[in-house]
């Protein structure tokens, strides 16, 4: 029974160099491996993913190539599903570091319990009034009355 | 009686060959849960095989940094993403949407948004006010009690006098805040003269049934982190529980068992070792939602019924409805923190809900506003008009979308179509190797022209409340998880499944109350009426109870 690849610490290492590689550092934006620089986000990935992770980093070590650079363009040609699931994580894993949160102004989830009166005050100056005027819009089921 | 009250794991089970106990119910998701509380309630020993396991709040991850990355896998919502041993695969090659579900204690309503609209009357008439697919045994009338006592049970936070229902009991919170981007809709439903209301919610504004008030993470389609949803394994599991129900976690029920009469004598269930088990019961009570359900009932074939439980009619599996979900997200120059919760949604409309064939095509859709959610949202809906773009543009596209954005669901009508329908596959097993559920749905030509026309709809009015710029998904990711019709309900048994109590009309201690019995599928989340569906059924089998035939 084959057994399923492990994310060794090489292979993780390798879909880092892919991160960099998707993601350099280019006009300003920060590159892959500067805001996951200890890997965390990466690592929190091969968690969640399970072992789909490391079947593609094993899929890319097995490609044709000289380089990874290469390797991972004949990946995009031959897996193209799995290349994108993995450009994908990637972008996401990017996505969820703190230095970029901070790069595009988001704060993350916190709790924002609603104040007193704060739904009335959405609803404020008579915001339903033309909805309630209009009345009834729903069909009864007998034939031939309501809207 | 040996079996043992409380929750446990499936290889903990033990029973005598004398134990019965008085209903099985197979899945511990919303309807089993709703079934699994009144009966307990009454003084009825219920044992409930559920093939998950319980979550706690606590192991969510919308509050962490992680929550977008979580979704690629533990925390998908397709099974043949998150691939956990409690999952079945579905076989979805010949599907145009992959059903979405969850395997847990809870079931779907870990994942769901909470959003408790109900049917409207007409959707139980379609064939009497339309000539389109046929009337439902019951009435819209005939529910709203049980509608109205599941607004308590669950926990429902609503406005009432919405004008798009007959007038209902008020619910038992006020509906939470639409805020900035919700209002922002609103003042373009006005200018358009088009409904919306405050929407009706299952997510707790105060402490209720167990919930925490909900502090607007946002993220509730992926478990709610502070525990304000009301999935059923926080409002239900626990007071069955108390009245002495017995919940048995991570036990796969591969087979529904029979008498020689024809009666269901209770079920053989797998554990994860794969060591099979039996339980004997007077009812069984099938919870496990369209997909589910009629998979059981296929691999329960046996001598007496060989085309599967309860098939004489040949409907199992058969009607499968999915509600075609496509979305609009509107783009807006203003900050309109538009991250903030319930997701849930915040504000509805049903203008566009009832058939009009005027506009060359029949049924209809509700529309329902969501946050756009976080970075990688935000980026999945920039990359969806155009170019996946990386570096300084990835991130302007985001900054563009966070927090500017809102998300317009549209849930329409779907017809019923005897092809579309759930089979056994021949290859894929789960990891007990039972058959995996193949899925055959092809979306028809009535719900593209329906679609296109709500799309085209929902972009006016998104434009009309002063969004810069509107993406189309014509089907919206991951959505929906409405696993509905493969088990119809009706009063003839020669074109049903179950009566108008979900009681099998070839086994008669056999009860189906998921959205499998569903006639028609509503253009709603149906969560609020298949939970009302299993509460009037769980209260006909009290009242019938002294008549209810059982196993010698």
């Amino acid at each position: 029974m084959p057994t399923e690849p492990a994310l060794t610490p090489e292979r993780a290492e390798l879909l880092r160099a892919c991160g960099s590689l998707m993601m350099p550092a280019e006009d300003g934006a920060p590159g892959f491996t500067e805001v996951d620089a200890d890997g965390q986000m990466l690592a929190a990935a091969a968690v969640y993913a399970g072992p789909r992770l490391a079947h593609i980093a094993a899929a890319i070590e097995s490609m044709p190539g000289s380089g990874l650079s290469e390797r991972l363009d004949a990946f995009r040609r031959e897996q193209p599903a799995l290349y994108n699931y993995l450009q994908e994580i990637l972008i996401c894993c990017y996505l969820s570091t703190s230095k970029v949160w901070e790069l595009v102004g988001y704060t993350g989830r916190r709790p924002r319990p609603p104040a007193p009166g704060e739904a009335e005050e959405w609803l404020a100056s008579g915001l339903l009034d033309p909805v309630r005027k209009r009345g009834p819009i729903y069909r009864s089921p007998a034939p031939g009355s309501g809207r | 009686m040996t079996i043992r009250r409380g929750t446990y794991e499936a290889s903990e089970w033990r029973s005598a060959a004398s134990d019965r106990a008085d209903v099985l119910i197979v899945g511990a998701g919303a309807s089993g849960a709703t079934v699994a509380k009144h009966l307990s309630r009454h003084g009825l020993h219920v044992v409930c095989l559920e093939q998950g396991t319980w979550v706690a709040p606590g192991e969510y991850t919308g509050n962490r940094p992680e929550y977008e990355l979580s979704i690629f896998g533990r925390w998908s919502k397709n099974p043949n993403t998150r691939n956990l041993p409690e999952d079945y695969p579905c076989e979805t090659s010949q599907a145009d949407i992959a059903p979405v579900m969850y395997n847990a204690v809870g079931g779907g309503t870990i994942h769901y948004g909470g959003m408790w609209p109900r049917f409207a009357p007409s959707d139980f008439r379609l064939r009497s006010l339309h000539g389109i697919a046929d009337d439902w045994p019951i009435t819209w009338d005939e529910l709203q009690p049980y509608y109205d006592q599941n607004d308590k049970d669950f926990g429902c936070a609503g406005m009432p006098g919405d004008p798009a229902f007959p007038p209902m009991a008020t619910p038992p919170m006020p509906a939470h805040p639409i805020n900035d981007y919700g209002r922002k809709f609103a003042e373009g439903m006005n200018k358009m003269g088009w409904h919306w209301w405050p929407a009706p919610n299952v997510i707790a504004a105060k402490p209720i049934n167990g919930l925490i008030p909900c502090v607007r993470y946002g993220v509730c389609e992926s478990g709610c982190p502070n525990g304000s949803k009301a999935s059923v394994d926080i409002t239900h599991w626990p007071k069955a529980l108390r009245d002495g129900a017995t919940l048995v976690t991570r036990a796969r029920v591969r087979e529904i068992l029979v008498d020689s009469r024809g009666l269901a004598t209770g079920a053989i269930f797998l554990d994860p070792a794969g060591h099979e088990h039996r339980v004997s019961a007077d009812v069984v009570v099938v919870a496990a939602n369209g997909v589910g359900t009629a998979r059981l009932l296929l691999m329960s074939a046996s001598t007496r019924f060989p085309a599967g439980l309860a098939n004489s009619s040949g409907l199992v599996g058969r009607r499968l409805m999915l509600n075609p979900t496509p979305m609009v997200v509107g783009i807006y120059a203003d900050e309109l923190s538009s991250w903030l919760g319930p997701a849930g949604q915040n504000v509805h409309s049903f203008e566009f809900y009832e058939t009009d064939q005027s506009r060359g095509h029949v049924l209809g859709g509700s529309w329902v506003t969501m946050p756009s959610g976080g970075p990688y949202a935000s980026a999945e809906i920039a990359a969806q008009s155009g170019e996946r773009a990386f570096g300084s543009r990835l991130l302007d596209q985001v900054r563009e979308v966070l927090g500017h954005s809102m998300l317009l669901c549209i849930v329409t009508g779907d017809l019923p179509h005897s092809t579309n329908r759930v089979e056994l596959d021949a290859r894929l097993t789960d990891s007990s190797g039972l058959p995996a559920p193949r899925i055959i749905y092809r979306q028809d030509s009535n719900s593209d022209a329906l679609i296109a026309f709500h799309m085209a709809r929902a972009r006016e009015a998104l434009f009309a409340s002063g969004a810069e710029k509107v993406v189309d998904f014509t089907a919206m990711p991951d959505q929906p998880g409405h696993l509905l019709g493969t088990a119809r309900m009706g009063d003839d048994p020669a074109t049903s499944v179950v009566d108008r109590f979900g009681r099998s009309h070839d086994v008669p201690n056999l009860f189906i109350v998921d959205g499998s019995v569903f006639v028609t599928s509503g253009a709603v989340s149906p969560t609020s009426t298949i939970a009302a569906l299993a509460l009037r059924a769980a209260d006909h089998m009290v009242q019938r109870a002294v008549d209810q035939l059982v196993p010698g």
